[in-house]
């Protein structure tokens, strides 16, 4: 006899449709499985049957095939056990096949016929409800990930068992009801609020220019002087991740299997904080499979990236192009895959390997050839992606045990971003951006219209501080966002005197 | 430039390859003039001795004669004759002066008040570090710093006097129109810029050579009133500058080193020869002070010295000044304007008083808390002030 299941795929973060076919017909009892599966694939076959007899099923012995179609496509993962289990079901007659017309079968199986999670459910579900399934049958505990997915029928099942008796009509199972993205996100304040960062008001106050226009952010500064705290403070201080964004972060982490215990969606701006030993695979994805990397998780959120010289240079060259388009591509001899990576990349580094150089007491022992060599590994391409540069200055023991002065909450700050973005989002409709750090220099002078007196500025301090055409873009661009936090259509003297003071570091000696 | 027939026949002569002062100056007393040499010469003038000698009559050329004034123009060199007013007057009283000087930027070489900061190329952050404040309030102070261009500290003593927006001679070991070390080029316009001079004694296409840098550091020294040595590494050039300053009868000041450092062995062994321990631009001022010297520019020294010793304190004094001693300048009844005389904002008052408080400009935080405005206002002001020209 023959039963077909529908189930679905993954090509990185991109579904399509599996079909799972099984035939049984005499002769010596035998299972074989077909249609490119993996190792992990091939294994469903013991899985299956012992899941299959611990939930008190029976399917007789005979020869049985199962093809996963289409043939052509590599299938990996343990996701095939269920659609494999029920198109058993079927095809030794236990199950009416109009039973399963229209539903989509996701999950693997545990030995006593348990549903385990799969990576990638959201993706699934949304494939589900593109395809117009009548309904989606997955794990129970994929069931958080999927929550907010509404308009297709999703049913939590925790066992084989239970599959059974819904297809069965003996105990129907309700699907999920959708629960509003708004419910979902947290309100709970995070440990990192720019409340409890004592002093530091320049780091606080680009922080926020930072966050305004999505520049990427170079912060130069000794050892202690809370160059990772104030990065860490940044997602608190970004707009809400809208629901759009959420949905994408969430698909990302949860092909490759990285969401948090609970399998719950993302609603928080990822910040991502890879060590400078990572791998070039590991920052930008590849690997055998062609996964997705740090920058695809910190996706619409946050790269933070400590000691920027320390990363090897091939590495950091690799982001160049990422962060420029946006999105990773990778290309392996069995995969061609395209992941989003979106990032907001704040850098930190000592200004010399000791990390006291520049500083008072004349702690660094490095000679200026060793500073100029440390500075050096960070190249100039790279650098011209970092908008924002400042010097982080540690701040003094005895002010640290002063009782702090209240400090502005980054729920206010956000208040002041989040509208600074709209402005953005106003001003760019139609023209497919989204943020003022993706301005050149074309549409920087199409964009940024200046007074008069601002224009004398730019002037002024180009002339007084021979600066190149480079930085004097960079200015504008800056300038740009300081306006948009001001809610000023026109950039003005002020605001082009501020961001001018952000570029200290262009100069070839930062200190 | 346009030069008299005997001004010509200097500049020939002065550029034969191994004619130096010395050489110079006995071909002058016996011939009379430069031109009387080009004229006369021939095989009576071998006295001179034989690769002297050699090297006039290769280049007893009126085509290479014209070439050379050609490349003075065109790299935009001039040249200053010892005779000349431009010419710095203490560089007249050494044993060998040279009989002419090119020039790139301003001119006018005949400061007044000169100090030379000279020390090794491989210098700590602290000798930097120091070279750049005592540079900088020195050259606030209205002196003007002498350097040899090199790496080391020598870019720093240039490059903190040019940050202070005041006056910086480098004295190069090749031609004015050579950049060595070639990093630094952009020290080199900068220096041009702000109406510092780059002078030399080699005309322009000569490369830096082993042997020309102790004749320039003989220039060093000998236009300066005194020499600070930074740092200095055993047969460091900066050694050799101190010993034609003491050949000269010049001050050398030293700055106190860790004991133990290398860098500062030599510092400290001059010091127990008698060289004078100064920790300050204010102690050199005061040092020369002592020196006997016309009224006028006492009190205008005077002035200076207190201008340093209100801002040694703090690393970036906020107090320009533009202390040229000009000698028509009346006898100090008028000291520098505390405040500055363009107008202030209410905001740039606050930050002004608060730099003034001896808070760097780098410390915006700092800057923050005792002004109440707020990182954004602050780093505006900033600007502003610069672009005044209030701060730097």
């Amino acid at each position: 006899m023959f039963a077909r299941v529908t189930s679905y795929g993954l090509d990185g973060m991109d579904p399509f449709e599996v079909s799972v076919e099984v035939n049984f017909s005499g002769g010596v009892p035998y299972f074989g499985l077909v249609g490119l599966p993996d190792a992990s694939v091939k294994e469903a076959k013991e899985r299956v049957d012992a899941a299959l007899r611990n939930s008190g099923l029976r399917v007789p012995a005979a020869r049985v095939i199962v093809n996963l179609a289409p043939a052509s496509i590599r299938k990996i993962g343990s996701m095939y056990d269920l659609p494999i289990a029920v198109s058993m079901l079927i095809g030794a007659g236990q199950l009416d096949p109009s039973a399963v017309k229209g539903v989509m079968f996701v999950g693997e199986l545990a030995l006593d016929g348990t549903l385990r999670p799969v990576p990638g459910a959201l993706s699934g579900a949304l494939f589900a409800r593109e395809r117009k399934a009548s309904a989606l049958i997955l794990p129970v505990e994929n069931a958080r990930e999927v929550a907010c997915v509404d308009r297709v029928p999703l049913l939590a099942a925790s066992s084989l068992g239970q599959v059974a008796d819904h297809l069965a009509g003996r105990a129907k199972i309700t699907p999920l009801k959708p629960v509003p993205y708004e419910t979902l996100r947290s309100k709970t304040t995070s440990d990192h609020d720019l409340a409890y960062v004592r002093g530091q008001y320049e780091a606080k106050r680009v922080l926020e220019i930072t966050a305004a226009g999505g520049h990427n952010l170079l912060m130069l500064g000794p050892p202690g002087s809370g160059k990772t705290m104030l990065a860490r403070c940044l997602p608190g201080i970004l707009p809400d991740m809208s629901f759009e964004e959420a949905l994408e972060v969430t698909r990302i982490h949860s092909v490759a299997g990285r969401l948090k215990a609970d399998g719950a969606m993302l609603t928080e701006r990822p910040f991502r904080a890879p060590h400078h030993t990572s791998s070039s695979a590991a920052l930008v994805g590849g690997g055998r499979d062609a996964s997705p990397g740090e920058m695809s998780f910190a996706h619409h959120g946050v790269l933070f990236l400590d000691e920027l010289p320390e990363y090897p240079k091939y590495v950091l060259e690799s982001l160049r192009q990422p962060l420029e388009d946006g999105r990773v591509s990778i290309a392996r001899v069995h995969a061609h895959r395209v992941y989003p990576s979106r990032v907001m990349l704040i850098a930190a580094m000592n200004p010399c390997k000791c990390g006291y150089y520049g500083q008072a007491g004349g702690r660094c022992k490095c000679s200026p050839d060793d500073v100029r060599r440390y500075q050096g590994r960070v190249s100039g391409p790279l650098m011209d992606r970092i908008d924002l540069r400042i010097r982080v200055g540690s701040v003094p023991v005895e002010d640290l045990s002063l009782s702090a002065p209240d400090a502005e909450s980054s729920e206010s700050v956000r208040l002041r971003v989040q509208a600074a973005r709209r402005r953005q989002l106003e001003r760019y409709s139609g023209t497919g951006l989204y943020t003022n750090a993706q301005l050149d220099n074309r549409l920087i002078l199409e964009h940024c219209p200046m007074s008069d007196i601002a224009r004398n500025m730019l002037l002024l301090v180009t002339q007084r501080y021979d600066l190149t055409p480079r930085s004097h873009f960079r200015i504008i661009k800056v300038a740009r966002t300081i306006a948009d936090l001001a809610a000023s259509d026109f950039i003005e003297e002020t605001h082009i005197a501020e961001a001018v003071r952000y570029r200290m570091l262009d100069e070839s000696s930062w200190v | 430039m346009r030069y008299s027939r005997e001004q010509y026949f200097r500049i020939w002569l002065a550029g034969v390859d191994g004619i130096g002062a010395r050489s110079f100056a006995r071909l002058i007393t016996r011939y009379g003039s430069a031109e009387a040499v080009w004229e006369q010469f021939g095989e009576e003038m071998r006295w001179i001795g034989k690769s002297a000698w050699q090297q006039i009559s290769a280049a007893h050329d009126r085509d290479k004669a014209a070439a050379l004034i050609e490349s003075i123009d065109k790299c935009g060199a001039s040249v200053v004759f010892q005779e000349d007013g431009e010419y710095p007057p203490l560089l007249r009283e050494i044993a060998d002066p040279p009989p002419l000087l090119y020039v790139r930027g301003r001119r006018d070489i005949a400061d007044e008040w000169c100090v030379a900061i000279v020390g090794t190329r491989q210098p700590t952050a602290y000798g930097l570090r120091m070279a750049r404040q005592i540079g900088g309030d020195l050259a606030r102070a209205g002196v003007a710093i002498i350097s040899g261009f090199a790496r080391g500290i020598d870019t720093a003593a240039h490059t903190s006097a040019v940050i202070a927006g005041g006056r910086t001679v480098a004295v190069l070991g090749c031609g004015v129109d050579v950049v060595y070390p070639p990093e630094n080029i952009e020290l080199f316009e900068r220096i041009l810029g702000a109406d510092g001079s780059v002078i030399s004694e080699f005309p322009p296409g000569t490369e830096p050579r082993g042997v020309h840098f102790p004749m320039r550091n003989r220039l060093i020294s000998g236009m300066s009133r005194g020499v600070l040595m930074v740092e200095g590494l055993k047969g460091s050039g900066a050694l050799h500058t101190v010993s034609s300053a003491l050949d000269q009868n010049r001050e050398v000041f030293v700055l106190p080193g860790q004991a133990d450092s290398p860098n500062s062995e030599i510092n400290h062994r001059l010091a127990r020869d008698g060289a004078r321990i100064v920790t300050s631009a204010t102690e050199i001022l005061e040092d020369l002070h002592a020196e006997p010297m016309p009224r006028s520019k006492q009190m205008t020294l005077g002035e200076a010295v207190k201008t340093a010793k209100k801002t040694t304190d703090s690393s970036k004094p906020p107090t320009k000044r533009k202390a040229k001693a000009a000698p028509a300048e009346p006898p100090a009844e008028s000291p520098p304007p505390p405040e500055p005389a363009v107008d202030l904002t209410e905001d740039e008052a606050r930050v002004y008083e608060a730099l003034k408080s001896g808070i760097p400009s780098a410390n915006v935080d700092k800057m923050v808390e005792l002004t109440g405005l707020s990182a954004a206002d602050v780093n505006t002001v900033l600007t502003m002030l610069a672009v005044k020209g209030i701060i730097h």
